[in-house]
């Protein structure tokens, strides 16, 4: 926080900060500012100090709790629930309706799918004529 | 495949492993006369069946090298392709296998399954699921088949040694067994099948 350790002593840097800064600037009176300028400038030695050209503005006393309050974050961490149901928005699973009766047995089957009914007692027909299942 | 078209499943293995397995899917394929797995790898598994029996029907001393040079155990494999598919498939112009979809085989993962046949073998579910609905038909009374079923009859009759007798006793076969049923479960069958 440099520069709010400039704006919190004014009186050592006033010369050092001629057009920079701008906030310090409007934060004295001018009269005041200028005959600080005056008064302090022979002390000062000539020393090449970089100032940041962009400073916050913000008080001292604002800056120890700047880190913990002033960030916009998401106060609640997102449920399981929450996260699932926007994730899986319009990916519901859809209602088979592509159905017919098998001519074999009658009972219900999906189209174009053999009907499990009819596989299951054909393959116990077939397990008792030949349980080993080879054709060698 | 950036782009390009696939020309075949890479069934999410590489070239090694996709084709161990294949040679193992036809493998079974030969030994049982019909698999049941996934689509994908049935369909897959089809085209090598077919190329398979090509190399059956041309038979020569070529195509006997590839054909070993495919299944895993061609000892006791060779003498069943070049000898009873080889004649089982001479009049027939390509088309020996069949894949039938059925629902899914592993209730876990839900993957699409299939079967995948010989055609006109002694595991030819089309044949056996055709004869049962004509047989069901004839039982109930039903002059007229469905189209579908007629197509069928068509063609698992076409091709097949002694199709049409072979079709017409398993028929009757079925009916027999749809009659006692029928006895048993007294009137609820026959009310089901009249609604």
């Amino acid at each position: 926080m440099a520069s709010a350790a400039i704006v919190a002593q004014p009186l050592r840097l006033p010369s050092l900060l001629p057009r920079l800064s701008l906030p310090t600037l409007l934060q004295a009176p001018s009269a005041w500012s200028h005959s600080l300028r005056q008064f302090t400038h022979p002390l000062l030695p000539r020393l090449a100090i970089v100032i940041p050209a962009v400073q916050l503005n913000i008080p001292a006393w604002l800056g120890d709790i700047w880190e913990s309050i002033l960030r916009a974050v998401p106060k609640k961490k997102t449920t399981h629930s929450k996260k699932r149901s926007r994730l899986m928005a319009g990916k519901a699973l859809k209602d088979v309706t592509s159905l017919c009766k098998c001519p074999g047995c009658g009972q219900v089957k999906r189209q174009h799918v053999l009907c499990p009914h009819c596989m299951e007692q054909i393959k116990t027909m077939w397990r008792s004529e030949n349980p080993s299942g080879k054709f060698v | 495949m950036a782009g390009g078209v696939v020309k075949y499943r890479h069934l999410s293995r590489n070239s090694a492993a996709r084709q161990a397995l294949l040679r193992g899917l036809v493998t079974s394929l030969v030994a049982h006369e019909h698999i049941h797995t996934t689509w994908a790898k049935a369909k897959e598994a089809q085209r090598l069946a077919e190329k398979l029996i090509t190399l059956a029907k041309r038979d020569n001393a070529a195509t006997r090298s590839k054909a070993q040079a495919i299944l895993y155990t061609p000892h006791d494999l060779l003498p069943k392709l070049f000898g009873e598919l080889r004649n089982r498939y001479l009049n027939r112009p390509g088309g020996y296998t069949r894949v039938l979809r059925t629902e899914p085989r592993n209730t876990y993962d839900q993957a699409p399954s299939a079967i995948l046949e010989f055609v006109d073998g002694p595991r030819d579910m089309r044949f056996m699921i055709t004869a049962k609905a004509v047989a069901r038909a004839q039982v109930h009374g039903v002059s007229r088949l469905n189209e579908l079923t007629k197509k069928n009859v068509a063609k698992v009759t076409r091709y097949r040694q002694d199709g049409t007798e072979g079709f017409d006793k398993l028929v009757q076969s079925f009916r027999d067994k749809l009659r006692i049923s029928k006895k048993k479960g007294g009137q609820a069958e026959v009310s089901e099948a009249d609604s």
